[in-house]
């Protein structure tokens, strides 16, 4: 009879058909309006000091996370209380992971030394982010201002430098052949092609010192980015993504 | 006659050898440009910045319509520069688009893993893209 009448008051109560159709929305991945349901049911929640309070709260942030929405999951996380703590520490880690915070994220996610070394793999420490991930192959690098001096004694020996070997060829012959026409100009006394041809020359050789810094530097972004997502698949941190 | 000899095979140079095709290439194909490859313009003879961009401007309007598309990159050289210089000032802008001329050229398709990936611009055929939000 207790059973019975337990069953009926659920059956009929707001809060309860709240829920239900909140977990119903969720199951046919409709996020949006999960969170809406969900949200109805911490409203008509009887006793907010419970359980189940903090994990309608959690379950609305990860979907907020879903959305892209870290900062809302943020608020949300505020109004739990601290029953489910481990939880809560998680997302809360992840809503700050996911804004960029990744030092703040860090305060949170202490107890997992993946998620640690997660953040200061985002934050390009890789020497640090191996003490928690175990070894991590260090990206190569290449230094903008070698390149740029390669560059300058060398036309295209910067970019050759930073990977281009293509552009550094060709910005080679550019130059060569730019500042050799300057060169007759100037010996045959012709000083309007000695101006354009100096000019041109001038152009190309600053363009191609600056490329040089410029591509290193691109190097350099590109190296990093591949050893963050050669590692994150390979520790499968992607998982922890909401 | 030989800037005229320079400029020819700055034009003969930026043509690639092999006509590609955006399928064959292991990079992204990024489809369709979203919105159109023009800029919002006036003109400003008063400032480097506004100086330069009027010369593009006519080299676009020139030159450009005689030249007919070379360019193996989108944004093509001369839209990079424009944006490049009205984004970063004449200096860097210059600096830049120097830059980005010496890297149009019949190699310049074997630096492909280097870009962003190929679009298929509209009455363009494949192009190697390389927008201005890339550098400095």
């Amino acid at each position: 009879m207790m059973a019975w009448l337990i069953g009926l008051w659920m059956a009929t109560s707001p809060f309860h058909q709240a829920l239900e159709f909140a977990r119903y929305l969720d199951r046919q991945d409709d996020p949006y309006r999960a969170i809406l349901e969900y949200q109805r049911a911490l409203f008509l929640l009887p006793s907010p000091d419970t359980l189940l309070h903090d994990s309608l709260v959690i379950r609305i942030a990860q979907l907020q996370e879903r959305l892209d929405r870290p900062e809302a999951a943020l608020r949300t996380l505020e109004d739990a209380w601290d029953t489910l703590a481990s939880s809560w520490r998680f997302e809360r880690g992840r809503a700050l992971f996911l804004l960029g915070a990744y030092a703040e994220a860090r305060r949170y996610w202490q107890e997992w030394d993946t998620l640690v070394g997660w953040t200061y793999l985002r934050q390009q420490d890789f020497l640090k982010a191996s003490e928690f991930l175990g070894p991590l192959p260090a990206p190569s690098s290449r230094s903008p201002w070698l390149a740029a001096s390669l560059s300058a004694v060398l036309p295209g020996l910067g970019k050759v430098y930073a990977g281009h070997p293509w552009d550094g060829l060709f910005a080679f012959l550019v130059n060569a052949f730019t500042g050799w026409r300057a060169y007759q100009s100037l010996q045959a006394h012709r000083p309007v092609a000695t101006a354009v041809y100096g000019g041109l020359f001038l152009f190309f050789y600053s363009g191609n010192v600056y490329g040089a810094y410029v591509a290193a530097r691109q190097y350099n972004r590109t190296q990093v980015r591949l050893r963050m997502a050669e590692a994150e698949v390979n520790l499968g941190l992607w998982r922890y993504l909401p | 006659m030989g800037a005229i000899a320079l400029w020819l095979a700055w034009v003969l140079s930026a043509a690639p050898l092999q006509p590609p095709t955006a399928r064959t290439f292991d990079v992204p194909n990024l489809g369709p440009r979203p919105q159109a490859d023009t800029l919002t313009f006036t003109w400003d003879w008063s400032t480097p910045r506004g100086l330069i961009s009027g010369l593009i401007r006519m080299y676009q309007a020139t030159v450009s319509q005689v030249q007919g598309d070379v360019c193996n990159f989108t944004p093509s050289c001369s839209h990079f520069a424009l944006q490049a210089v009205q984004r970063y000032g004449p200096v860097v802008g210059l600096l830049l688009a120097s830059d980005r001329l010496q890297r149009c050229h019949f190699w310049a398709w074997h630096s492909l893993g280097l870009y962003y990936g190929v679009r298929e611009v509209p009455g363009r055929g494949p192009k190697l893209v390389d927008p201005v939000e890339r550098y400095p």
